[in-house]
């Protein structure tokens, strides 16, 4: 009937393999961190952040060195709080901007390390800062610029098809 | 026209009868709704009560712990294949006119840990375990065994209902977390080895987009889902009279309050906790 043994052994195994999913599933594929990683905050102010997450990560040159911690409001400013990777050292005059990856990408934050001697130091704040692209502003500038500058051209092009396209209806009805 | 003129007939249906029929059962309703939550509210305090004064049956626990959980990781796995396979296909027939295919990935993983896994594998343990539960309790309960426990002086919630709360309740979030893990796996296999996606780009966008607070959040639901299979379960197969035949329908009921409170629940507690 009933064996107790082997009841035993089931559940052991399916809490092995139930805890090894849990594992899995939080720290490789959640993100969880156990162990903090060794990394020093910087700040960084924004006169926009754009959609920019918390979790996004910061890259220097394309390659992520960490992550953005916090982002708050101070002063009118997005203050956004950065954790980057302890062997990562980081000149004064680095330039911090908002940038996507692509049109559709999700926001990060892009470092570009200046040329200054002095290093910062955790806690410190990167001054140099570029907010993020509004594309919806962008495109509009586009295509303001584009009216701007040759509408002749685009009021010669836009009037020979009405013109042409005109006679044609009355042309079908006598067939 | 002689049919509409019988059915409008006064000794027929009346509008009168009609609400007034519809009130009586809403009236019912609600006094079914309202005196078993009362119960059930006891229910639950009692059998939480025993946890802390009172045996723990560690024999009972790990025989339940072996049905509800090692019995369901097949099942489990299963319908999780399935269900990753399903979202990978539909995912990429939506996304690939974007030419943002390689967004299978997140998409099968962020429907997986947050909702899907947790539901599905609720209902899967529902239908598996809490049904075999009420069942079990159930027919105990109508061949007068429970009050032959009573008479041994064994206390039927310690010895019958605790453990299978506890089994269930610690179950749920390891299988809710296998099913995420082995639906993301199937719809990495099909990704790669059929729609001719790139696995590495596929995982990478798995990773980037599940954060810590949508595993979380999946394995919460997972946990209250557990208490109210283990929870509906035991109550159904206390309240079980009428011989066989209210066996059957304790079983039935179990299952369909059991599923529709897994589905709103799962609708309030994504509308609160993100």
């Amino acid at each position: 009937m009933f064996d107790y043994k082997k009841a035993e052994i089931a559940t052991g195994a399916f809490l092995l393999v139930g805890l090894a999913a849990l594992a899995y599933l939080s720290i490789s594929i959640g993100g969880l961190k156990l162990l903090p990683r060794d990394s020093y905050r910087l700040r960084a102010r924004f006169s926009n952040v754009g959609d920019l997450k918390l979790r996004a990560p910061v890259k220097v040159a394309g390659v992520t060195i960490g992550s953005v911690e916090a982002i708050r409001l101070v002063d009118y400013f997005a203050e956004v709080e950065l954790a980057v990777d302890r062997k990562v050292q980081l000149p004064m005059d680095t330039i911090a901007s908002i940038a996507s990856a692509g049109l559709l990408g999700e926001s990060h934050v892009s470092l570009s390390p200046g040329a200054a001697d002095q290093n910062l130091a955790a806690g410190e704040r990167i001054t140099h800062t570029e907010p993020a692209l509004n594309v919806a502003d962008l495109l509009s500038r586009y295509a303001f610029g584009n009216a701007n500058q040759n509408p002749p051209a685009g009021a010669a092009e836009g009037a020979p098809p009405a013109s042409e396209r005109r006679p044609a209806p009355p042309k079908e009805p006598p067939r | 026209m002689r049919d509409t003129a019988g059915a409008a007939a006064p000794t027929e249906i009346t509008a009168a009868r009609v609400f007034g029929s519809v009130g009586r059962g809403f009236f019912r309703l609600l006094g079914d709704v309202l005196g078993h939550s009362g119960r059930l509210t006891i229910f639950l305090g009692a059998t939480v009560a025993r946890l802390f004064h009172g045996r723990l049956r560690g024999r009972e626990l790990v025989s339940q712990l072996s049905f509800v959980g090692a019995g369901s990781v097949g099942v489990v796995t299963l319908s999780a294949i399935f269900t990753g396979l399903v979202l990978a296909l539909q995912g990429y027939y939506a996304l690939v006119r974007f030419g943002s295919e390689n967004l299978v990935g997140s998409l099968v993983a962020l429907s997986l840990t947050r909702e899907l896994g947790p539901v599905l594998t609720a209902l899967m343990v529902t239908a598996r375990a809490g049904s075999a539960m009420t069942a079990t309790i159930g027919n105990m309960a109508v061949t007068e065994q429970i009050d032959a426990l009573d008479s041994l002086a064994v206390d039927p919630l310690s010895y019958l209902v605790l453990p299978r709360l506890l089994a269930t309740v610690a179950a749920l979030p390891l299988l809710a977390a296998l099913f995420s893990v082995s639906g993301i796996a199937a719809a990495y296999l099909l990704g790669v080895n059929v729609l001719g996606l790139d696995g590495l780009a596929f995982m990478s966008n798995v990773r980037s987009s599940v954060e810590w607070k949508d595993v979380s959040v999946g394995l919460c639901k997972a946990l209250v889902f557990g208490v109210v299979i283990a929870w509906i379960a035991t109550f159904r197969g206390r309240e079980t009279r009428g011989g066989a035949l209210g066996v059957g329908r304790a079983t039935s009921r179990t299952v369909v309050e059991t599923a529709v409170l897994i589905l709103c629940g799962d609708y309030v507690m994504t509308a609160l906790l993100f």
